[in-house]
């Protein structure tokens, strides 16, 4: 049996040899947090966190909990620089929706960009709820965030690429060099268009204002120098806005009026703004923009944004300028995303054909997205699906050996020596899956002499049987590549069963041979009936001699009747043994156990009475028929009739005078017919019992028994799907007892 | 079961022949097989030698008993779950059979072992099938010679 388990065809494919420890992801945080307490840009006015860059990062490389974890924590800095919680809450539903158009393929910059389309218009009704704004303005915080938010996830995806392609061998994969150096170029590339685009973006919101025409309804009040008292949380200093203009939503009348009432009839310009932009930020220079709020004491605070002098002056060119920039980069943004998706539809499609590897027919692979990888994979399911044959081929072949070595026990061998002296055949056999096994047969005496003369032959084939004799099972050993005397390095051994026409021919000669043995009985049986004839016939001869009379002629048909009577009787005793010894009848019928057995009993009965054993028939109940040779299953129960009556008179020698018994006996045990044979004989020497059905077995004296009797009788009930057993009796003698399965019809 | 007087009835039947009916019986048949007991009565009687037959040696016995005439008992060696051999022990067992004379034969289908009958056994065996002339021949011998005895 072990020897089919066959070999692994691929190494193990689940060996990851970089895993992602719980350890790395709380390193990855600590980073992480340190970067994030600090804003990427300010965004006219509004810092902007690192935060999804990392947590979209993190859910690839450690799972969704791990990610959802780093949202909360990278997220919560915000709450400081913006003084709004639910920013904490934005980001949180941001990573779910993430999470759930990942299981759709989405990249995440793509679920960003969804997800800021869905939120956009929320975030800016809460700012119009919370502040007195410019809509416009607030618009443009909103465009800003979206796309500074979408830029970082798109640099999460680039970066979780990396994690894709980082699988052992026999995937593709790339080095961690190589990695490190793409995610830093991915980085650098995104850094350009986030800056780009933040600028761009800044643009379009001043253009916005001047094309409302708001430049010019401010422009009286605030054109004067402004000077702002900055005390920033964490940098602090006077900083001199020069040129700066201020624009708010509100009326410059309304608005001083306002900040006197709530500051005091001194305040005026400059007003003591406060800010949380620090200047000399690369955010101060990048939008030149400034947002601050003014607290003022009976209205909503008021949002107000401030841009410096000298970008209101450029901004028609800069615009144009950004704008051709800002399509350039779209341009590079897209075919980016499109190439990490192409690439990633490749690795997961080759990845998917080198999993299958060793899969029998296995299909052409579909167009891939990167063309110059079809070539290739085409040929390696080429090679695959011829080697992927060749083992199922082998596998069929291993089967076939299994099968070949189980019925005729074959048996390759290695190492093989003859020890001439013990008779002893050593040699290692050969296994499939599994170190050779050394093994060594007695060959029988009479066979060793086969060995004697190939001694020395380089090749030979040799005929022999084993000394515990089984049955009439021998072997045929070839030997090859000499190695010295009695010695050859290999060879092939294989179990000789006998042909059934042999085993039919000796089932027959088994009845020639009862035949046989009953003749002295038979002969007696038909002497009996002859004399009668004789004396009949001399009593008509006399009463010829003596004359007519009408007595005399009734007594001779008297006669006659009797002659023919006698006659009739011994034809019956020539029939019934000729039926026995017949050899034409062994195709299988529908028989009775019960009339079989009486037929066999009345066919014995001479022999029975002549050895004074009086035989009993039994029939307990009525039984179905069984499919089996009729004159087969006679055999079988005058061969075992003839063992109680042969240990009925073994018992008699050993001194034993009493009264030799014989009951037949027929059941039915389940859905089968169960006979059995019991004699007070002489019983079984322990240990018997099986042994007793081998072939050649006999306790008899030579000429008594070929010793094949139980032996056939077992072959002829198994191969009717019976069974056959042999145990003590309860006091004296021994019990044969065969079961037979009842032929029931098919329905 | 045929009992001796079923077997003997072909004695009786004789006188038809013009056999002896007051002729005592001589002989003595034991064989199971009735079939072959009657015919050897018959055939016997025939042949003006009186016979009985028994198919038993319970049967026999009884028969000996009753009719003190017989000098000669042919008897089957094998007889059902009996041997006829043992008619001889059982003879000389008998207290009143046993002071008579009475001569054997034994009839037989198989070789006889030697070590079978006594030493001192004088009577005769015949193998079967035996001639019926032959054992005529043998009777009437033996009847004369014991005749002649007596």
């Amino acid at each position: 049996v072990n020897d089919q388990t066959s070999p692994p065809l691929v190494g193990d494919r689940q060996r990851e040899t970089s895993k992602p420890t719980r350890l790395g992801f709380l390193l990855f945080l600590f980073v992480a947090f340190a970067i994030c307490t600090n804003p990427v840009a300010y965004v006219t006015g509004l810092p902007l966190s690192f935060a999804p860059f990392f947590y979209v990062l993190a859910a690839r490389r450690w799972g969704f909990y791990q990610g959802l974890i780093a949202a909360i924590i990278l997220t919560l800095p915000t709450v400081l620089w913006w003084d709004m919680g639910w920013f904490v809450g934005a980001a949180v539903c941001k990573y779910l929706f993430t999470q759930l158009c990942r299981r759709r393929g989405l990249l995440a910059a793509e679920a960003f960009a969804i997800f800021q389309l869905l939120i956009a218009p929320l975030f800016i009704v809460l700012c119009l709820w919370r502040f007195q704004a410019s809509f416009s303005m607030l618009m443009l915080y909103a465009l800003q965030y979206s796309l500074g938010e979408i830029l970082l996830a798109a640099m999460a995806d680039i970066a979780s690429l990396n994690f894709t392609l980082m699988r052992p061998p026999p995937y593709i994969s790339i080095k961690p060099s190589r990695s490190i150096d793409l995610i830093f170029r991915a980085m650098i590339n995104f850094l350009i268009a986030f800056v780009l685009t933040l600028s761009v973006a800044n643009q379009a919101m001043i253009t916005a204002n001047v094309a409302r025409n708001e430049r010019a309804r401010m422009r009286a009040p605030v054109t004067a120098q402004v000077t702002a008292q900055v005390h920033a949380g964490h940098s602090s200093g006077r900083v001199q806005w020069e040129n700066a203009k201020v624009y708010y939503d509100v009326s410059a009348a309304d608005f001083t009026a306002r900040a006197q009432r709530a500051l005091g009839p001194e305040c005026a310009w400059p007003l003591p703004l406060e800010s949380d932009n620090a200047a000399g930020r690369y955010g101060t220079w990048i939008g030149r923009c400034e947002t601050s709020v003014y607290e003022a004491a009976d209205t909503k605070p008021i949002l107000i944004a401030i841009v410096y002098g000298d970008v209101d002056e450029q901004h028609p060119v800069i615009g144009g300028h950004l704008l051709l920039l800002l399509v350039g980069g779209a341009l590079a943004l897209g075919y980016r995303l499109s190439l990490s998706r192409s690439l990633l539809s490749t690795i997961a499609t080759c990845n998917d054909f080198i999993d299958r590897f060793g899969t029998l027919n296995l299909p052409m692979p579909p167009p891939l997205p990167i063309r110059e990888v079809d070539r290739p994979l085409r040929a390696f399911v080429e090679r695959n699906n011829i080697y992927a044959a060749a083992i199922d081929d082998r596998d069929r072949l291993m089967k076939a050996v299994v099968d070949l070595k189980r019925s005729v026990d074959l048996v390759l061998m290695g190492q093989i020596r003859f020890d001439e002296r013990s008779g002893i055949l050593s040699f290692n056999e050969l296994r499939i899956t599994m170190p050779p096994r050394p093994r060594q047969l007695q060959v029988h005496a009479s066979d060793a002499a086969s060995f004697l003369a190939m001694k020395d032959s380089d090749e030979a084939a040799i005929e022999f049987r084993t000394a515990d004799g089984e049955d009439f099972q021998s072997r045929i050993i070839t030997l090859h590549q000499h190695s010295s005397t009695m010695c050859w390095e290999s060879g092939i051994m294989v179990k000789l069963s006998q042909p059934r026409r042999l085993r039919e021919l000796m089932v027959q000669q088994a009845r020639l041979v009862d035949l046989g043995g009953m003749a002295s009985a038979i002969s007696h049986e038909i002497k009996q009936p002859l004399f009668t004839i004789a004396v009949a016939a001399e009593s008509m001869q006399l009463m010829l001699g003596k004359g007519r009379t009408p007595l005399a002629d009734e007594q001779m048909a008297m006669r006659i009747a009797r002659i023919s009577e006698q006659v009739d009787r011994a034809r019956q005793i020539i029939e019934r043994i000729s039926h026995y010894g017949r050899s034409d009848i062994t195709q299988s019928t529908e028989v009775h156990v019960a009339d079989v057995v009486r037929d066999a009993v009345s066919f014995l009965v001479a022999m029975l009475d002549d050895r004074r054993i009086t035989v009993s028939v039994d029939i307990a109940a009525e039984t179905d028929s069984i499919l089996i040779s009729r004159i087969a299953l006679e055999q079988v129960i005058v061969n075992a009739i003839q063992n109680a009556a042969d240990s009925v008179v073994a018992r008699r020698e050993a001194g034993w005078s009493g009264e030799g018994q014989i009951i037949v006996e027929v059941s039915a045990a389940g859905q089968k017919t169960r006979c059995a044979i019991k004699d007070n004989g002489i019983g079984l020497p322990p240990g018997m019992a099986e042994s007793a059905f081998n072939a050649f077995f006999t306790t008899k004296t030579s000429h008594n028994g070929s010793g094949l009797g139980l032996f056939i009788s077992r072959q002829i009930i198994v191969e009717a799907g019976g069974s056959i057993r042999l145990r003590p009796g309860k006091q004296h003698g021994a019990i044969l007892e065969i079961d037979l399965p009842w032929h029931l019809p098919k329905i | 079961v045929i009992g001796a007087s079923d077997l003997n009835r072909g004695s009786t039947q004789t006188d038809a022949y013009g056999g002896d009916k007051s002729a005592a019986p001589t002989i003595l048949v034991v064989d199971d097989i009735t079939e072959l007991v009657e015919e050897l009565v018959e055939m016997l009687s025939l042949t003006d030698i009186p016979a009985l037959g028994a198919s038993t040696l319970a049967e026999a016995i009884a028969e000996l008993e009753r009719a003190e005439t017989i000098r000669v008992v042919i008897c089957d060696v094998r007889l059902t779950r009996e041997s006829g051999l043992e008619i001889i022990g059982r003879v000389k067992a008998h207290p009143v059979l046993s002071q008579r004379l009475l001569q054997y034969v034994f009839i037989t289908g198989d070789p006889l072992q030697s070590d079978m009958l006594d030493a001192d056994f004088d009577g005769l065996v015949l193998a079967k099938p035996v001639q019926p002339r032959a054992l005529i021949e043998c009777l009437q011998k033996i009847l004369s010679e014991t005749g002649e005895r007596v």
